[in-house]
This record gives C-alpha cells, structure tokens and sequence, in this order.
C-alpha cells in the first residue's frame, strides 16, 4: 500500500510545475542566505560572527536559518492538499475505491519526505559550510550539535502539519494560507498576550518556533574569551534571548501538536464531503 | 441472466426536497440502460447513489447479487458529473494516477488511449485538451481495469456534434464487446441510439421503464392481427426485419424499418396461409411521444 500511495503522490507532485519551483526556491534562498550569512565579518569588539559557522554551532545555525523558509514548506503543504478539491480529484479517488484513510496517508507520506527534504538540505549544507569554516576538525565538535537535525524535521512536519489541516478545513488555497499565516502572526500572539509566560510557552506556533532557537552569537562569538560559568546564554542574561524550556522538552510537545494535527485531520477527513 | 445490479425502492432527501423517490429497477448483464428525464429528475442522484457517494434516505441496491449497498469498485468504471484530472499532468500521467488508485496494470494505458482515440495526445498536458477529449479521457479512466459494468452520467453533455458523435462512438463500441452500460441522459435522441432498454425519470419518480424500440421507437409501428394470432406470431417470427414488440391479446405490435415492406409482408403472410384482418399503422413521433410521458 506504501509503494502504491507514493507512486500516486509521485505522479501528482513531482510534475507539478509549482511544486519544483516553490523547492528550488526554498533550497536557493536557503543556500543563499547560509551564503551570504557565512561571509559577514563582524569585527566589532573581537566578535567574531564566523565561528557560528564551525562546528558544532553549525548545525544550530543552519536549522535556525532554515526553520525561515518553513513557512513556504507549509504553503505548499496546503497546494497540494487543496489543489486536490479544487480539481476534484479526492472526490475522483473516492469513486474509484481509495478510502479516506488512504487519502490522509499518502498526504501525510509527502509532507514526511519533504520534512526529511529539509533535514538533508541542512545536513549536507551543514558538512560543507562547516568544513569550510571549522580551523579543525574533530568528530566530537560534528556530533555535538547534530541533534538540531531531526528537531528541524518535525519543526518543519509541524508546519506543514498545520498546512494540510488549515486545508482540509477550508477546502480552497486562499481562505488556508490566509488563514495559516494570520494564526502565525497575529492571531497567536494576541492571545498568547493574554496568557502568562507559563502557559504561552506551549502554544503551539512558540512550541514550534522555539524548536530552532537563535544561535547564541554573542555567546559563542565570547566563549574564547570569556567561560559563562552558569550555563544560560549571554543572549538570555542580556534579555534578548527568547528560550524558556530545554530543547528536548519543546520537542516533545511539539511532536504532540503533530500529532494533534494529524488527528484533528483525520476527524475531518472522515465527516468531509468530498 | 445473469443480475448486474438491483434497485430497491430507493429514496433520497436534500432536506425538504425530494430527489428521487421509490426508484426501483434491475439490471442484467449485457444490457444498455438509458436513465431518460429532464434535468433535475433525479438521474445523477441515483447514479451517485449506486456508485457509492452519495448515500440513500431509504431503499437498497446490490451489485452482482453482494450484500446491501456494497460497491463493487474495480468491477464498476464511473463518469459522473463532469471529469476530473490533474490540468497540469500528461493524460498519460494523469490515467497511471487512476490506475493505482484503482490498484489495476498501468500496462493497458497504451490501448485504452488508442480505443477512446486519444494516443497521440498521450503526452499533451489535460488544460490542453477540447471538451470532448476531456470527456473521452473520462471514459478511458473509467475503462481502466476492463470494468463488467460502465456508469456513464450525461456522458455528450456540453460537446459539439462532432464530439457527441465520437463518444456514442465509443460508448456503442462498448456495448457491442458486451459491457453492461448504465447511461443517463436527458437527450431522447441519444437513448434512442445507444440504449437497449429505457427507465423514464420524472420529479425522481420512475414513470415508465420498458425496450427502447417499444417504448421510444421511431420506427413504424404496425398492429397486425389475423384469426389465429399464434399463427402469425410464428410465422412473423421467422421474418427478417420484423422486430415483434409486443404481443397482445388479440393482436401483434409489430415494426421494421420500412414501411413500403407492408405489402410484401401481407402477401408472403397470405403464401404462408395467413390472412390479415387487421393492419394498422402507429404513427408516432419520438418528440411527441416522450412529452406525452412525460405528461402523464
């Protein structure tokens, strides 16, 4: 059944002429911005801005920059979803005997592949830039920040996650990516300004935004010089930084919202007239 | 014969409205069926009902004798509405989708693009094609897996003559390999043509249901009777271009194509010892005569 739905998918969107474009376009400015990020030389004060870009900060960085580009992630996530109403085509797989439950998954595979799309992007940008920056190289420093990859992967299902709901829901692309956009900003927040601190950290856009937080430059830009002797950032202690739970915490929350969105979709598959 | 699919007093509201009501027929293998009526008679209604998606108030169906409201998928290839493909993918691409989905060999893409006349545009995107390409596309994908049975909803709906013309084409074609062929329409003429038997729709009731050539036939229709009808029926029987469309109490509805052939009938009747003590002529005309259903 896996292969026969990935076929399917395959067909639909590896020849969608907007699909390839909004791909190329996300790998571009991601490239570029990685790019030109990489080559800003910030002298002041003996900061120096390239050492974000050795390993292990490197992985930290790339994921920040890519986690940008997520929302176009998303909007292709509701192309895809809602160029199948508007063609018709769900109602036409219906008749010819895919269940609901198909429909749902072989969606859910493309948004997976493209997730993993993103991680494989940052992976082998991450080695190259790395490579190029890092005076040395050692096995630990690659590893060590090696986790950002697949917290960046369900960053980027959560997008796309929310996409496919927000598509289901409205049927028609403009009413979603309306709609998905607003709830980024400002829907969410707005009320998160309502909420204390406490309870806003779980919503779920900050739950996915802070999956891929800023990378401490000034921190990692001091650390030669200075040892910050109790672990929180510089960033944080200058009341910039916007990190309130450990990474692996945020993570798994946001893994619930994924699935939350799964399971919220699949109530509407299931009661939607196709 | 064997039963392809049955109908079962079947009911269905949109609120108030009542699209069809009480609908019941049966259909046997090897038969054309027209589902004649105007528009808004509950044709679609019912055709989406037994393809499975729209679901009925009341009342059954069963295809192929399987249990109550089960749809048999890959033995039923469906056109309802207008067609639907991806505009942006090759008609090849676009039937290797149907095909999986359906879970049946893309292999026979090739052939079924050659039956409905499309195989030199195999690899021309679907926004490119005329309305009645699309349509004939529409029918290759519901040909895909070689189905018992097509359901067919205005299938010439919106073509020009020349696109009418192809896809009663293909659709007689189908018949003529044996294929049990569900067609609705509300052009007479099209049923006419096409169609073996006839269920007359009205306000989504069934108003009348019979043969085609008995119920629409525009061809001349002639009460004979003689002393002895069973004589007649025998010996008419035997006539080739004769077409007994009913058989009465006390006489026989006959039609054949010409009626110049009259004489000749009653003289080869009268060699066999047959003497006619009743011809009369049924003029009707299929316009006037689908009205006065209509009418009642």
């Amino acid at each position: 059944m896996l292969k026969k739905l990935l076929t399917i998918e395959g067909h639909k969107t590896l020849f969608y002429p907007t699909f390839r474009t909004i791909l190329i376009i996300h790998a571009i400015l991601f490239l570029l911005v990685t790019a030109v990020a990489s080559n800003i030389s910030l002298t002041t004060q003996g900061i120096r801005i390239d050492k974000v870009f050795q390993f292990p900060h490197v992985w930290n960085t790339l994921a920040w920059i890519a986690s940008w580009f997520n929302l176009l992630l998303g909007i292709l996530a509701i192309l895809l979803v809602s160029n199948e109403f508007q063609f018709k085509t769900f109602r036409k797989h219906i008749i010819d005997g895919l269940s609901r439950n198909e429909i749902l998954l072989s969606k859910l595979f493309v948004f997976t592949l493209l997730a993993a799309y993103t991680m494989i992007l940052v992976f082998i940008s991450g080695i190259l830039f790395g490579i190029a920056k890092s005076p040395t190289f050692s096995i630990n420093d690659f590893i060590q920040g090696l986790p950002y990859l697949p917290v960046l992967f369900i960053q980027s299902l959560g997008y796309m996650l929310l996409g496919m709901l927000m598509a289901f829901l409205f049927k028609n692309s403009a009413f979603s990516i309306i709609a998905f956009l607003l709830y980024f900003f400002p829907v969410e927040p707005i009320i998160r300004a309502f909420m204390s601190d406490g309870v806003a950290a779980f919503m779920p856009a900050k739950t996915i935004a802070n999956l891929t937080p800023m990378p401490d430059f000034v921190g990692i830009s001091l650390s030669d010089i200075i040892q910050i002797s109790n672990g929180s950032s510089s960033l944080e202690a200058m009341g910039i930084g916007s990190e309130s739970l450990p990474l692996l915490v945020t993570t798994l929350i946001a893994i619930g919202y994924c699935l939350l969105f799964g399971l919220v979709t699949k109530l509407i598959v299931d009661h939607k007239n196709f | 014969m064997e039963s392809v699919l049955t109908v079962n007093s079947l009911s269905k509201n949109f609120g108030n409205i009542k699209a069809i009501q009480n609908i019941s027929f049966n259909i046997k293998k090897g038969q054309v069926i027209g589902l004649l009526g105007p528009n808004g008679s509950g044709k679609t209604t019912t055709l989406s009902i037994v393809i499975g998606i729209k679901r009925a108030s009341y009342g059954s169906f069963s295809w192929f004798n399987l249990p109550e409201g089960k749809t048999a998928n890959t033995r039923i290839g469906s056109l309802i509405e207008i067609p639907y493909f991806y505009p942006y993918l090759s008609l090849n691409r676009n039937l290797q989708i149907a095909a999986q989905v359906k879970g049946v060999n893309p292999n026979q893409i090739p052939q079924i693009l050659d039956m409905v006349d499309l195989d030199k545009r195999a690899n021309s995107k679907y926004q490119t094609l005329s309305l009645g390409m699309k349509q004939r596309l529409a029918i290759a994908s519901a040909l895909l897996g070689n189905p018992e049975v097509l359901v067919l909803d205005e299938p010439t709906n919106g073509l020009d003559p020349e696109g009418i013309a192809e896809v009663r084409e293909i659709i007689i074609e189908q018949s003529r390999q044996g294929r049990t062929i569900l067609l609705a329409s509300h052009i007479l003429d099209e049923v006419e043509k096409v169609c073996s038997d006839v269920i007359i729709l009205k306000q989504g009731k069934i108003i009348s249901q019979g043969r085609v050539n008995e119920l629409l036939s525009e061809k001349h229709m002639v009460i004979l009777s003689a002393d002895n009808n069973e004589d007649l029926y025998a010996q008419l029987s035997n006539y080739k271009g004769i077409e007994i469309v009913e058989k009465r109490s006390d006489s026989l509805l006959v039609a054949w194509e010409d009626a110049g052939t009259i004489p000749e009938i009653n003289q080869w009747l009268m060699h066999k010892g047959i003497v006619l003590s009743r011809i009369e002529p049924v003029k009707k005309s299929l316009e006037s005569q689908f009205l006065q259903i209509i009418k009642q």
